[in-house]
């Protein structure tokens, strides 16, 4: 339960929970590549100040999941979009239709 | 003082030596290049008894020459007509002269064989520029001797077979001049300014080759071992230089350019190479020859293995094994997708020939192509599995490999799974189409793309666990990169395998770009994880050596298998790439009027590669039986070198 009120984890596990939301509510929002761009800032953000500064929350399981999940989730989002992209063609197709 | 200025000369000779080397090396393309220029028009051979004159020699009213242009088929950009066009033959012995026998078997084997040998001694040089400059680099004095040794091993078993090859390459001239003679002369009328620089370079190539082998004592030390290791970098340049000759005259053949319908030569003798199949060609022949390489380097290390007397033979030949595999496996990760990249372009060129190649008449040779690739990563996972045995430590990885198995076997059956079957009436109308219900859904790219990433992706895995399997990280964050490891590699697979599913809902003009996303997504794998891993494992706590020799028999088979599987595998898609041309020696400019311009049965092409397999083979352990001759002469000084020592590998391995 303590995790639950560590700010890391709260913020890390929200915006995966907000992600989620979205795929279900409103594709749309998520062909936006800077969603992506976003989420991915958020965890390189987060990790980067667990590095730093709360190097005691690098052995934290739930902490490192959360991070390295949204970490995995934007990059590949943002792989698929940008090498479809590349190629002239929409990823998103289904999503838009 | 005198020692000092006798160094100082030294010094300053080999690097003299040197660049008259590659001076000499680099002036047979000086020479020639007004002929790349466009100067030398490449005159018609063989021309054919209804052939034109040659253009340049026919005059105008005005006495003036007359110059002819066309358009290029390719490239549609305008040229001089330099040449004759393209023989019109027909199936007499003038064209065609002939034994009892049908010519394009002989022809096979001729090239086949050449191919072979080419491949292996094109791609041992890489081997031993990268291992003997390992050797140069590392600080450890014992390992640097080690990769010396290992290098130098590695360039005495190619000695051999570069003399064959050169013999092969004769003999497949003579086949070629003898028994297609116009069809020879005509690609040699286009190539004429590079088959000239091709020869020359043979010739280079083999003057560094020897120089390079037999100064290997005389330099190696100093400024001279890095001379030394200059050459094999020019061994190198020549070889793969070679190579791409090689390769433009089958882009040629199979996608010609700088020629005009007729076959005319237009005078530009670079978009005659540079053909539309030449660049993917390239590409895919580097990393297939230095797979095939690593496979036959590891099969021959296997052999002495499995033949090995004494604890420390055992142990030196297992290490060996396991490098060359690595140099094999490192290979054989990017090859599918050059493959893939050489199919798109074929696809490009002509659509009808990519739908020869993977949706018609070759189809399924392409399915025997899976299977065959499925087996190289089977292989490749269970001999990184087996040599788990030899380090103290990595049974915890030990009880995974179950879901390892079951993964691979999974995307193996995706993989290999035929789009339709052939069968009886009866058969077709119990399962009531040609297509499985259920089985024929994975018949289809998207299916097969996903089978062969998860393939890919799990054999980078077994080789991450096998570098960490005596290794315990002690970085601070070791636990935080395990987790992001372990969710990289999940997300990966699950990208993946959702890309392959996605490619069911959308167009096929959307679909075929998904295959792309899924390359990255496992060559992310293979690039991010591999350098995390190596980070991770830096100053790691060791649970115990590798003790090398101490691997199964089983293990070593599986090497003998990876390299017999390459062999097939090569031998199938030469035949393939070569076939998909149909009833053309060069596409839709030559017409090949032989008798045996049909398509063999899948059951003939079978027999005549394995045939060309086993000759491959019996023939490489000739050569690898010469070279332990030359070993068996000085067992004495080669223990001298390592004191009592079993073999270690480096930290890294």
């Amino acid at each position: 339960m303590m995790i639950l009120a560590n700010p890391v984890f709260l913020i890390g596990a929200l915006a995966l929970g907000g992600m989620a939301v979205a795929y279900v509510v409103n594709p749309a929002v998520l062909t936006d590549p800077r969603v992506w761009f976003l989420l991915l800032g958020l965890g390189v953000g987060l990790f980067v100040y667990v590095a730093k500064l709360k190097t005691d929350l690098l052995k934290n399981t739930p902490v490192a999941v959360v991070i390295s999940l949204l970490i995995a989730i934007a990059y590949f989002h943002i792989v698929d979009h940008y090498l479809m992209d590349m190629q002239g063609l929409d990823y998103w197709y289904l999503f838009r239709k | 003082m005198g020692r000092v200025s006798r160094i100082n000369r030294k010094k300053v000779w080999s690097a003299v030596a040197l660049v008259a080397i590659v001076g000499l090396l680099l002036l047979p393309v000086l020479v020639s290049l007004p002929a790349l220029a466009g100067g030398g028009a490449p005159e018609a051979a063989a021309p054919p008894p209804d052939a034109a004159k040659p253009p340049d020699a026919a005059a105008g009213k005005d006495g003036a020459p007359k110059v002819e242009k066309a358009r290029d088929v390719f490239y549609k950009t305008e040229g001089i007509v330099s040449g004759a066009p393209a023989p019109k033959t027909a199936d007499n012995t003038q064209f065609y002269p002939r034994y009892n026998f049908e010519s394009r078997v002989l022809l096979w084997f001729a090239n086949q064989q050449h191919l072979y040998y080419g491949s292996f001694v094109l791609a041992v040089p890489i081997f031993c520029m990268i291992i003997e400059f390992m050797g140069i680099v590392s600080k450890d004095k014992a390992m640097a001797k080690k990769y010396d040794q290992l290098a130098y091993d590695f360039i005495k078993i190619s000695l051999t077979a570069y003399s064959l090859t050169a013999i092969l390459g004769g003999i497949l001239i003579f086949t070629f001049l003898t028994l297609y003679p116009a069809f020879f002369g005509y690609l040699s009328s286009i190539f004429r300014p590079v088959m000239h620089i091709y020869a020359l370079l043979f010739v280079a190539e083999s003057g560094t080759i020897y120089i390079y082998y037999y100064g290997w004592d005389k330099m190696k030390e100093g400024l001279l071992k890095w001379i030394h290791v200059s050459m094999s970098v020019v061994l190198n340049v020549i070889g793969t230089t070679l190579m791409m000759l090689a390769n433009s005259w089958i882009g040629f053949m199979m996608s010609p350019a700088g020629v005009d319908e007729q076959g005319r030569y237009l005078g530009n003798i670079w978009h005659a190479i540079h053909t539309a199949l030449w660049n993917p060609l390239n590409v895919h022949r580097i990393l297939g020859n230095m797979a095939f390489g690593g496979g036959v380097v590891a099969a021959y290390a296997a052999y002495r293995f499995l033949s090995a007397k004494t604890e420390e033979e055992r142990a030196h030949y297992d290490w060996m094994g396991y490098i060359a595999m690595a140099i094999g496996v490192a290979f054989l990760i990017p090859l599918p997708f050059a493959g893939y990249w050489l199919m798109r372009e074929v696809y490009a060129y002509r659509q009808q020939m990519g739908i020869t190649l993977m949706g018609g008449l070759l189809a399924w040779l392409f399915i025997i192509q899976a299977t065959m690739i499925g087996i190289l990563f089977l292989s490749s996972n269970y001999y990184l599995w087996q040599a788990l045995g030899r380090m103290r430590g990595a049974e915890k990885y030990q009880r995974y490999i179950k879901y390892l198995v079951f993964v691979l076997v999974v995307g193996f059956l995706i993989f290999i799974t035929p789009h339709t079957i052939v069968m009886t009436p009866a058969e077709l109308k119990a399962m009531g189409g040609q297509q499985h219900p259920v089985l024929g859904n994975y018949g289809v790219m998207s299916a097969k793309n996903g089978g062969i990433n998860v393939i890919i992706t799990t054999t980078v895995l077994s080789f991450i666990w096998y570098q960490r399997g005596n290794k315990i990280p002690t970085v601070s964050w070791a636990k935080f990169g395990n987790i992001f490891m372990g969710c990289f590699f999940g997300l990966a697979y699950a990208n993946i395998v959702w890309l392959a599913i996605y490619g069911y809902y959308i167009p096929a003009n959307v679909r075929v770009g998904l295959s792309v996303p899924q390359v990255a997504t496992t060559l992310s794998c293979l690039f991010f994880m591999t350098a995390l891993n190596l980070v991770m494992l830096k100053g790691a706590k060791e649970s115990g050596p590798i003790e090398w020799g101490k691997i199964s028999v089983r293990s070593q088979y599986a090497l003998i298998m990876l390299a017999t599987a390459f062999t097939w595998m090569m031998g199938l898609m030469g035949y393939i790439r070569s076939s998909v041309r149909l009833f053309w020696h060069v596409n839709e400019i030559m017409r090949d009027n032989s008798p045996w311009a049909y398509t063999h049965t899948t059951g003939f092409a079978a027999n005549m590669i394995s045939f060309n397999v086993l000759f491959f083979w019996v023939t490489i352990l000739f050569v690898f039986w010469l070279g332990t001759l030359g070993a068996k002469k000085v067992p004495v000084e080669a223990k001298v070198a390592v004191p009592g020592r079993a073999p270690q590998p480096v930290g890294g391995h």
